[in-house]
């Protein structure tokens, strides 16, 4: 497990390698650059500021010191915000988007799976239907509207939580959690309702049933592992986009998180910014993926690394 | 002394067609340390019967009548009830080895709970008794084997480990649905002689289904011949061989290639099994069958013994006589 470990961690170097190159060259390509402003600077302060981020080197010469950089954990200055680097920038969005996006997913887990069992076990009852009701809300109707809705209703209608800033306190964290746990919600919920239906009607379950279990245990033991499976796989992609990625609800709460950040970043051309973020992003996404592998290979003894 | 009694069993399906009757007045008894076969071809309504008693039938199953253990009947026992029952006094093989094991678990798990629930054995003793009965089922090496999972077994192998899990707790009766078809076979010898060896030793009886007349000839004491949900035929098996007295178990035996008979040409019944959503009014057999008369339309034969053989149970209009002697007719019979 160990070697596999590492081999996948070292195989994705050239994963993240090419994202990184795919990346840069996008941005090189769009128009316009990081001090193009309304207001036009003088062509010697505007030469002056590339010669100090090396934007007046060739493209390829900019790229190595880029790579440079990055092999030393440099993620270099920020083109946009003066004084700040990247590394920083990063730094002081990540606690708010780990925390935000964290206790999403840790409370979507367990809500989806638990609804997801109950719905299954008791097919055409209240919770089944709430289940399948939510599983098309979600997907239906998007994080924006719902987003709003929450705020008119509990902030400016019940007066009951403030709104338009944001700071880590639970006051402020309720409403961007339960968004992002309600859209994962009814990701895992009807995921884990249609795997747990299916597991019930095989053969070992039937084989199961025929020894005389009890359905608790004959739910706990021998179908949860299998029907977890295709619900474990989407964790991964599920975890990156709720901490990395969720720039609408960090929008709309006013969250000054990563998401917020590469937004503004893609916005305002700062080329070491986006670069930074999108290492970022791959890095997580790998990790996840792993972590993913890991719990696969744990829950399904056939898959062996 | 009877251990199973089942009284005119019935099998039905709520589905979007209307209601399937998928068994129909099935009605037998089992004793102790006997072997019933049952016969019929896919849909006759074989699994279906054992499915019920087992408490087994997909959720938009019903049944009727009666199947008696201990004076309680199995159908319209409250599950908690029944749980005490099968796995324990009653177990069940299932056709698919392939399928019927949990992948996710061990051997050992998957057979030591059955003893936890049943017999209150801890984890360990349970452990030990499981590969004594992987033992007894002559998988080799039990004791390192049994903390293996099922896929690094064969499929025989999967077999003999679901044989040894059903006879965990030393059950009355074990029902085997089709144990052999998904094997091949010299597997399928093995299992078979391997049942009638822990028959011998465990005095279980068995309830053995299948679509294979070979494997009811070298096991079975009685057979039940199945047919559209119907009992056809019900006899002791050398009857059932020796003098069918149904067209539908003359026509099964028909298609059955035999040693002494090389170089024929197997028949086979014409026409397909009747759909069960929609039923003929009459004999469900009476389509394919060469000796129908006009009554058979119309009217369902009764199961009854026959004249002269009380032990033989049939059902069908046409009088044993008349058959006898078209089924001696090798002619008449190989068209």
């Amino acid at each position: 497990m160990l070697s596999y470990t590492l081999k996948r961690i070292l195989g994705a170097i050239p994963t993240v390698f090419v994202v990184i190159t795919v990346c840069f060259v996008m941005l090189q390509l769009t128009p316009g650059g990081p001090f193009d402003r309304e207001r036009k600077v003088s062509p010697e302060v505007l030469a002056n500021l590339q010669a100090k981020y090396h934007l007046n080197e060739p493209v390829y010469k900019q790229f190595g010191f880029y790579l440079n950089n990055l092999l030393h954990g440099d993620l270099g200055a920020s083109f946009r915000y003066a004084d700040w680097s990247v590394n920083s920038l990063v730094a002081n969005a990540l606690p708010y988007s780990l925390t935000v996006g964290g206790t999403a997913m840790l409370l979507s887990i367990v809500i989806g799976v638990l609804l997801g069992i109950t719905a299954a076990l008791k097919q055409n009852s209240l919770v089944d239907y709430f289940v399948m009701f939510l599983g098309n809300f979600g997907s239906a109707v998007p994080s924006f509207i719902i987003g709003p809705v929450m705020i008119l209703v509990f902030c400016i209608w019940a007066k009951a939580l403030p709104f338009g800033e944001f700071s880590l306190t639970p006051a402020y964290l309720i409403l961007p959690v339960a968004l992002l746990t309600l859209i994962n919600v009814a990701t895992l919920g009807r995921m884990m309702r249609g795997s747990l239906i299916e597991v019930m009607h095989s053969n070992f379950i039937r084989t199961a049933k025929a020894k005389g279990l009890p359905l608790r245990v004959i739910v706990l033991r021998h179908a949860l592992k299998p029907a977890l499976l295709p619900v474990v796989t989407v964790l991964g992609p599920l975890a990156v986009s709720s901490v990395a990625q969720a720039v609408v609800t960090e929008t709309m709460f006013a969250i000054p998180g990563v998401g917020r950040l590469l937004v503004n970043g893609a916005i305002n051309r700062d080329y070491t910014l986006v670069l930074g973020l999108v290492v970022l992003v791959a890095v997580m996404t790998v990790l996840f993926n792993l972590i993913v592998d890991i719990i696969y290979a744990t829950l399904d003894p056939r898959i062996r690394y | 002394m009877t251990l199973l009694q089942v009284k005119d069993l019935g099998v039905r399906f709520s589905t979007h067609d209307g209601m399937v009757h998928a068994v129909n007045g099935v009605s037998f008894n089992l004793d102790r340390g006997q072997t019933l076969g049952i016969v019929g071809e896919s849909g006759s309504g074989k699994s279906q019967s054992v499915l019920a008693m087992m408490g087994l039938l997909a959720r938009n199953g019903n049944t009727s009548g009666e199947a008696l253990y201990q004076d309680k009947n199995l159908l319209t026992m409250p599950a908690h009830e029944l749980n005490r029952i099968r796995g324990n006094r009653l177990s069940m093989i299932f056709q698919d080895p392939m399928t019927s094991l949990n992948p996710y678990l061990t051997i050992e798990r998957q057979m030591t709970e059955v003893l936890e629930l049943h017999k209150g054995m801890d984890r360990k003793s349970a452990k030990k008794r499981a590969i004594e009965l992987l033992d007894a089922v002559r998988i080799p090496d039990a004791k390192r084997r049994v903390d293996m999972y099922p896929h690094e077994f064969s499929g025989g192998m999967r077999q003999r480990v679901m044989i040894a899990m059903a006879l965990l707790c030393e059950p009355e009766i074990l029902i085997a649905d089709e144990p052999t078809t998904a094997l091949d076979v010299t597997v399928q010898a093995q299992i078979l002689s391997l049942l009638k060896d822990l028959q011998r030793d465990f005095g279980t009886a068995i309830i053995m289904i299948t679509h294979d007349l070979g494997v009811v000839a070298g096991l079975c004491d009685q057979v039940m011949v199945m047919y559209g949900g119907r009992v056809m035929e019900y006899a002791d098996a050398d009857h059932i061989f020796y003098q069918p007295s149904h067209p539908y178990t003359i026509g099964l035996l028909g298609a059955l290639p035999r040693m002494d008979d090389a170089g024929e040409a197997l028949t086979s019944i014409p026409g397909n099994p009747p759909n069960l959503a929609n039923m003929p009014k009459g004999c469900p057999f009476y389509e394919r069958c060469g000796h129908a008369l006009d009554v058979c339309a119309d009217t369902i034969p009764p199961l009854e013994a026959t004249g002269e053989r009380s032990q033989v149970l049939r059902a069908c209009h046409v009088p044993v006589t008349q058959l006898s002697i078209q089924g001696q007719d090798k002619e008449a019979l190989h068209v």
